[in-house]
C-alpha cells in the first residue's frame, strides 16, 4: 500500500499509525443487501356519453429490502485495533439483520369532457388523486461489546440480542380542474387550479391552491400571414402565469422533531415516570410555492423544416422551506422549521431544429440553450441565513444573503506558505496564531488578522449556462446519431480533496502531493500545500479555499450511436417483420479542466440552497452497447 | 331494462366513489401522526398527562444544576479551572466570557427550557379535569420551579425576558425583551408567595418543592435585594417549621442523600442512565487512578479549589478535612471530597445536588438579623455552624465583624455548592476581591472589571432581534 516512487524519501510521512487495510475490510466484512420490488398499475375506463370519459388508476408498490451486516472480530479497525485473523477479539464482532419494508399507493380519478361546436373547441378535466406512503424499518444486533462466539456469523453470536424500529409515512390528496377553449385553433385559452394537502405540513396549513393560466396565439393562422407563409409557417406567441407546489421535505417535517418524551425523576427515592416538551412543531408550516411567468415565441420556417423558440422565465420561489434559529426564550427548541424568503430565477430558453433531406441522407437537428440567473429578494426579513456547510468540516461555505445569487461559495483565498520566520512575521495570521508551513491566507478586510470575515465568494455553485445538441443521420437503413451536453459557468467544491491534501497518513494522495507540502527539512522548496497534519488556520482539511475548488464547467459527448436496419424484403422471407443492428457509446467523451471523476456532482440533491459539491460522486460509466432489435 | 347492467352498476359505484371520499373533508386523507411520537398538541389533556408534565418538570432541573457551579463559583476566589480543562470552561474561571460562548448560550437557552415546560404545564392545568386539591399544588409547585430558574437567570444577567406563558407563535418568541431586574425579582416573590398559597406542610415526597424550600428560596432573593426585614421574617419560618436540622457533622450532609439538613435538593441516581450527576467528576483532578494514590479516577480538573480557599480555614476547621489535596508534578489540587462516589463515571453519579440546605437557611437568617442591627439575635445561628465544624464559638461581636464572620462561614460552609460568586456580588465585593486574588496569585490571565458582575446575553438573541439589549462591557 505504499506508492512505488524511484525516490521514496519521507515515505513515511503519509503512512499513519492507525492505518488499517482496505483490502481486509473489502475482503472480510459481508454487507448483503436484497432488493425486492412489485409494481402495479390497473385502470377502469368508461365513457358513458359521448365525450366524457370517466378514468380511474390504481398504482401500487410494494418493496422491501433486506440487509445483512456481519464484521469478523478478525478485522482490524477504529473500534478492534488489535485484531487480526491470528487473534480475533471475539466480543468485538459486530452483526446486523435489517428490513426495511415500503408501500406506496396512487389512486387517481379523473374525468374529461372535450366537445366542438363549429370553430370553438371546448375540454374539461376534474380530479381527484390520494397517495400514500408507509414504510417500516426494523433491524436487531447483538448488544454492542456481548459477542461470545466465531462459530456463528450472524447476530445470535451475541446472547443478547438489541433492536431498532422506524415507522415513517406520508399521504398526499388533491383536487383538480382544467378546463380549455381554443377558437378555430387560432385562440388558445388554458386555466387550471388545483388544490393540494400533504402530510408534511403543519395541521393548519396543509391544503394549498395553486391556480395557473395560458393563452396563446397562433399569428400563422391568421388572413394577415398568408402571403408569407411559405416562409413563415408557423408563429405563435404564448404567454403562462403557474403556481405549483413544493413538498420535497421530510415526512412529519412539521414536527421538527418535536415530541413528548420520557423524563423519569426520584420522588421519596422512587423512580416516577415523567414527560417533558422537547422541540417545537411549527403547525403553521406549509407548501412552498413556485410563481412561474413564462412568455414565448414559436416560429417554424419553411415548413417548419427550421424551427426556433424562445422563451424567458421568471419564477420566484416564495415561503421556501428551511430552519430558522429561534430566540432563546422558546427553551423547548432553537429552530424552527419554517417557510420564509424569495428567491427569483429568470432566464431565456432556446431551441432550434433543422430537418433536411439531402436525396436519401435525412439530417436533423436538435439543439437547445438556456441560462439560469437567480437572486435572493428576501429571507423573511433577515439579511442572511445561518451559512451551511459544503461537506463535513468545511463549515460556513454557502451562504444565503439578500440580494446574490443561490449557491455562493465563501472560502479563502490562499496566497502561499509562509516558508519563513520573516515571511511569517510580515503577514496577518490566524487569530490563535500560525507556524511557519501554514498557508498565507488573504487579508480580505485588511484588520491585520486572518479569521472568518476574510472568508470571500470563491465561486457559485450553479451553472449559469445549460445546453445540448442532438443530431441524426439516416442513409438507406444507416442511422447515426450523437448527443451533446453541457453545463458552465460554475465551480465544484471538490470534497475529494479534503483528505487526500491533509498529510493525515491515513488516506491515499495524489502524486502531485508528494513534491508539494511544506516539508521542514526543505523550506525553500516552492510549494502549493501547508505542513503536514491538523492546524486550527486554514487547511485542505478545514476549509474550502483556492486549492479546493474549481471550475465546474464540462461538454459531454452522452451518446453516440450507429445503427443499420435491414431491407425488409430479405426479412420477409426468415419471417421477421423488422431487424436492426446497432452500436452505441454512451459517455465516450466529457471535455472538462475538473479534476474529480464526474463533474455532474450534487452531495445535497435535496437542498437548492448546497450546490455542486462533490463527495465522491460515482464517475460515469463509459458503455458500448452491441445490439440487435428483431420485430416479429 | 336494457340499458341495464351489473357491470355498469359495478363501474358507476367505482367511480362515483371518490366523489363520496371528497365530500368528507378530503384532507383528512393526510391527518396522520407518526406512531413513535406523542405530539405536543394531544398532549396535556388528562390528569395522567399532567403528572407526568409535572414529574418531567423536576426532571429538567438535573440539566439545570448538573453544571450550576460552573457559573455559581468558579468565576469566584473559592475554585479554579486547572489549565488542562482552560479549553472547555477557563471562560468563567478566568472571567474572560464572551457573548458567543457556548456555556453562556446553554445557561440561557436551558434555563427557558425549564420555564417554557413549567409555563406549558401553567397554561395548560386549568383546562383539565382533576383534583382540585393537587391541581392546586402542582400550580404551587411549577411556580416555585420557575421562581428557581429566574434566580439563577436574573443573578447571571440582571435583567431577562420574562416569560410567564407557553409560546406559541414565533411573532410572539420576539416580542420578548428583557424586564428589568426590579421587574424579576418582584415576579420571583410573587411567584414564591402564591406557590406558598398552594404546598401542604406535611406530606409530600421528598424530592419535592415544600414550603420549606419555598420559604429559603424567597429568602435568598429577598437577601439579595436588601429586604432584610422580610427576610429574616420568612427566613424564621423555616427555622420555627422545625422540620430541618444540622447534623451532627457536616461530612454527613453529603451522604446519604435527602437527610434533615436538605432543604430542597435535585435528585439524580446514577444506575440509570441520563439520570445520574456528572458533576462529582468535574470536582476531582485529572491524574486520580483510585487505591493508587487514593484519588478517585476520572476526574476532569473543572472545578478544584484555590489555596486561598484551603488556606482560608481557621486551623482546627473540620470543613477543611472535606477537602483533598493531591500534588501532581508542580500542581497541587485542592478538591473537594464533599460529593464523593465510589466511582467516578460521567453522567453516572448518585449524588444529589443540595440547591437549599439548613446551614445556609441559617447564614441567610443571620446575614438578615445582623444587617438590621440584630447582631445579638443573629450570633446563635453562626455559633452553631461554628460549632459543628469543631470551632470555638464567637462571643460579643461587633455588626461588623460578624458581617465578616458570616461571609467567612458561608465561604468555607457551603464551598463547591455553588454560592460563593452570588454572595460576593451581593456583598459588593466580587470585582475588589478578585482583582486581590489575581495581584496575590499573579493570574496574569485572570481579566478583572467592573463588567463582569454580570454575564453577557448570548450574541445570537442580540442578533436574532437587534432591539435585545445586551450587558454593558459586552
Amino acid at each position: 500500500l505504499r506508492a512505488i516512487r524511484s525516490n521514496p524519501r519521507n515515505i513515511s510521512n503519509f503512512i499513519a499509525a492507525n492505518l488499517y487495510s482496505p483490502l481486509a475490510v473489502l475482503e472480510l466484512t459481508t454487507n448483503r443487501l436484497r432488493n425486492f420490488r412489485l409494481f402495479n398499475t390497473a385502470y377502469l375506463a368508461w365513457e358513458p356519453i359521448k365525450g366524457l370519459l370517466l378514468r380511474s388508476s390504481g398504482g401500487l408498490t410494494l418493496d422491501s429490502d433486506d440487509q445483512f451486516i456481519y464484521v469478523p472480530p478478525t478485522l482490524a479497525m477504529d473500534g478492534n485495533p488489535t485484531a487480526s485473523l491470528l487473534n480475533p477479539v471475539v466480543e468485538r464482532t459486530y452483526s446486523s439483520e435489517r428490513t426495511n419494508r415500503l408501500t406506496d399507493w396512487l389512486w387517481e380519478n379523473t374525468a374529461t369532457y372535450t366537445r366542438s361546436f363549429g370553430k370553438h373547441s371546448v375540454s374539461g378535466l376534474a380530479g381527484l388523486t390520494y397517495q400514500r406512503f408507509n414504510s417500516k424499518y426494523t433491524q436487531v444486533e447483538g448488544r454492542p461489546g456481548t459477542y461470545n462466539t466465531l462459530l456463528l456469523a450472524n447476530p445470535f453470536a451475541s446472547p443478547d440480542l438489541v433492536g431498532g424500529l422506524n415507522y415513517d409515512a406520508n399521504a398526499f390528496a388533491s383536487v383538480l380542474g382544467r378546463v380549455t377553449y381554443d377558437y378555430n385553433q387560432k385562440y388558445l385559452f388554458s386555466a387550471a387550479v388545483r388544490q393540494d394537502a400533504s402530510s408534511k405540513f403543519g395541521p393548519n396549513a396543509r391544503l394549498a391552491t395553486f391556480p395557473s393560466l395560458s393563452a396563446g396565439w397562433r399569428v400563422s393562422e391568421e388572413p394577415f400571414m398568408k402571403p408569407v407563409a411559405n416562409l413563415l409557417s408557423t408563429l405563435k406567441l404564448r404567454a403562462s402565469y403557474g403556481e405549483t407546489g413544493n413538498a420535497n421535505i421530510g415526512n412529519y417535517s412539521w414536527l421538527n422533531g418535536s415530541g413528548i418524551n420520557n423524563a423519569a425523576y426520584f420522588f421519596d427515592n422512587r423512580r416516577t415516570f415523567g414527560a417533558v416538551q422537547n422541540g417545537w412543531p411549527n403547525a403553521n408550516l406549509t407548501w412552498e410555492k413556485n410563481i412561474q411567468r413564462d412568455f414565448g415565441l414559436e416560429a417554424g420556417f419553411l415548413n417548419d423544416r427550421y424551427t426556433l423558440t424562445v422563451d424567458y422565465y421568471d419564477r420566484r420561489t416564495t415561503g421556501m422551506l428551511f430552519d430558522k434559529d429561534l430566540p432563546g426564550v422558546v427553551g423547548v427548541s432553537s429552530v424552527i422549521r419554517t417557510n420564509l424568503g424569495e428567491v427569483q430565477n429568470t432566464g431565456w430558453e432556446f431551441a432550434a431544429s433543422m430537418r433536411q433531406n439531402l436525396g436519401a441522407l435525412r439530417w436533423t437537428v436538435d439543439a437547445n440553450l438556456s441560462t439560469v440567473r437567480s437572486k435572493v429578494l428576501d429571507l423573511g426579513g433577515r439579511e442572511a441565513l445561518n451559512p451551511s456547510d459544503a461537506v463535513f468540516g468545511w463549515a460556513n461555505v454557502y451562504r444565503l444573503r439578500v440580494g446574490e445569487p443561490i449557491g455562493q461559495m465563501y472560502g479563502y483565498v490562499v496566497k502561499g506558505v509562509f516558508r519563513t520566520a520573516d515571511e511569517l512575521a510580515n503577514n496577518p495570521k490566524w487569530a490563535s496564531g500560525n507556524v511557519v508551513g501554514d498557508w498565507i491566507i488573504e487579508d480580505t478586510n485588511k484588520d491585520g488578522k486572518i479569521d472568518i470575515n476574510d472568508t470571500q465568494v470563491l465561486g457559485n455553485g450553479l451553472p449559469n449556462l445549460l445546453y445540448g445538441l442532438t443530431s441524426r443521420f439516416d442513409y438507406k437503413g444507416i442511422d447515426f446519431s450523437f448527443l451533446l451536453q453541457g453545463v458552465s459557468g460554475h465551480s465544484i467544491a471538490n470534497g475529494n480533496l479534503r483528505h487526500p491534501l491533509a498529510g493525515y497518513g491515513n488516506f491515499n494522495a495524489p502524486t502531485y502531493y508528494v513534491d508539494n507540502y511544506f516539508d521542514p527539512a526543505i523550506p525553500t522548496r516552492d510549494v502549493q500545500f501547508p505542513r503536514l497534519g491538523a492546524a486550527a488556520a486554514p487547511t485542505p482539511v478545514n476549509s474550502l479555499n483556492t486549492r479546493n475548488i474549481e471550475n465546474g464547467s464540462f461538454m459531454r459527448v452522452r451518446n453516440v450511436t450507429l445503427g443499420y436496419t435491414l431491407p425488409t424484403g430479405l426479412l420477409e422471407r426468415v419471417r421477421v417483420r423488422s431487424a436492426r443492428l446497432y452500436v452505441t457509446g454512451q459517455n465516450l467523451l466529457t471535455f472538462s479542466d475538473y479534476s474529480g471523476f464526474n463533474p455532474e456532482t450534487s452531495l445535497f440533491t435535496g437542498s437548492i440552497g448546497q450546490p455542486g459539491v462533490d463527495q465522491g460522486t460515482y464517475p460515469a460509466n463509459r458503455s458500448f452497447i452491441v445490439g440487435l432489435n428483431v420485430g416479429f | 331494462m336494457h340499458s341495464f347492467s351489473y357491470r355498469k352498476a359495478a363501474l358507476l359505484t367505482l367511480l362515483a366513489l371518490p366523489l363520496t371520499v371528497v365530500s368528507c373533508r378530503f384532507e383528512t386523507f393526510v391527518d396522520i401522526y407518526p406512531p413513535n411520537v406523542i405530539a405536543v398538541e394531544n398532549f396535556y389533556r388528562t390528569e395522567a398527562d399532567i403528572r407526568l408534565a409535572m414529574t418531567g418538570l423536576y426532571a429538567t432541573l438535573r440539566d439545570r444544576f448538573g453544571n450550576y457551579w460552573l457559573y455559581g463559583e468558579l468565576p469566584s476566589d473559592n475554585v479554579e479551572t486547572y489549565p488542562e480543562s482552560e479549553v472547555t470552561v477557563g471562560e468563567f474561571d478566568k472571567l474572560t466570557w464572551v457573548a458567543t460562548s457556548g456555556n453562556i448560550n446553554g445557561l440561557y437557552q436551558g434555563h427557558y427550557r425549564t420555564i417554557a415546560n413549567a409555563n406549558t404545564l401553567l397554561d395548560k392545568i386549568g383546562g383539565v379535569a382533576m383534583d382540585q386539591t393537587l391541581r392546586n399544588r402542582y400550580i404551587a409547585e411549577t411556580k416555585f420551579i420557575r421562581a428557581l430558574m429566574y434566580v439563577n437567570l436574573v443573578r447571571a444577567f440582571g435583567g431577562v425576558p420574562l416569560v410567564l406563558k407557553r409560546i406559541e407563535t414565533e411573532a410572539e418568541a420576539y416580542s420578548f425583551l428583557r424586564s428589568p431586574a426590579t421587574e424579576v425579582y418582584a415576579q420571583i416573590e410573587k411567584d414564591l408567595t402564591e406557590a406558598l398559597t398552594g404546598l401542604p406542610a406535611t406530606g409530600l415526597d421528598v424530592g419535592r418543592a415544600t414550603p420549606g424550600a419555598a420559604r429559603a428560596l424567597l429568602g435568598r432573593v429577598y437577601l439579595q435585594q436588601k429586604k432584610w426585614a422580610d427576610a429574616e421574617r420568612v427566613l424564621a419560618e423555616v427555622v420555627s417549621s422545625n422540620a430541618y436540622r444540622l447534623l451532627p457533622t457536616v461530612a454527613e450532609v453529603y451522604r446519604p442523600n435527602n437527610n434533615a439538613e436538605i432543604v430542597f435538593a435535585v435528585q439524580y441516581q446514577g444506575a440509570i442512565p441520563g439520570e445520574g450527576s456528572s458533576f462529582g467528576v468535574a470536582f476531582l483532578p485529572q491524574g486520580g487512578s483510585g487505591a493508587a494514590n487514593s484519588v478517585p479516577a476520572g476526574g476532569s480538573s473543572l472545578n478544584i479549589g484555590t489555596a486561598d480557599l484551603y488556606n482560608a480555614h481557621e486551623e482546627g476547621d473540620a470543613r477543611r478535612d472535606l477537602i483533598g489535596v493531591f500534588r501532581a508534578g508542580s500542581l497541587t489540587y485542592y478538591y473537594t471530597r464533599k460529593f464523593a462516589e465510589s466511582t467516578y463515571v460521567g453522567g453516572a453519579g448518585d449524588q444529589d445536588w443540595p440547591v437549599i440546605r439548613y446551614a445556609d437557611v441559617l447564614l441567610m437568617l443571620a446575614e438578615a438579623q445582623n444587617e438590621q442591627n440584630k447582631t445579638a439575635a443573629a450570633l446563635p445561628s453562626v455559633n452553631a455552624i461554628r460549632t459543628r465544624a469543631k470551632l470555638p464559638a464567637l462571643a460579643n461581636p461587633t455588626q461588623a465583624s460578624l458581617r465578616l464572620a458570616i461571609e467567612q462561614e458561608r465561604r468555607v460552609e457551603l464551598a463547591f455548592e455553588g454560592h460563593r460568586w452570588w454572595d460576593l456580588l451581593r456583598y459588593g465585593k466580587a470585582i475588589s476581591t478578585m482583582q486581590a486574588f489575581k495581584t496575590r496569585y499573579n493570574v496574569a490571565a485572570l481579566s478583572v472589571a467592573e463588567t463582569r458582575v454580570l454575564m453577557p446575553l448570548p450574541a445570537r438573541e442580540k442578533a436574532l432581534n437587534p432591539a435585545f439589549e445586551q450587558n454593558p462591557g459586552y
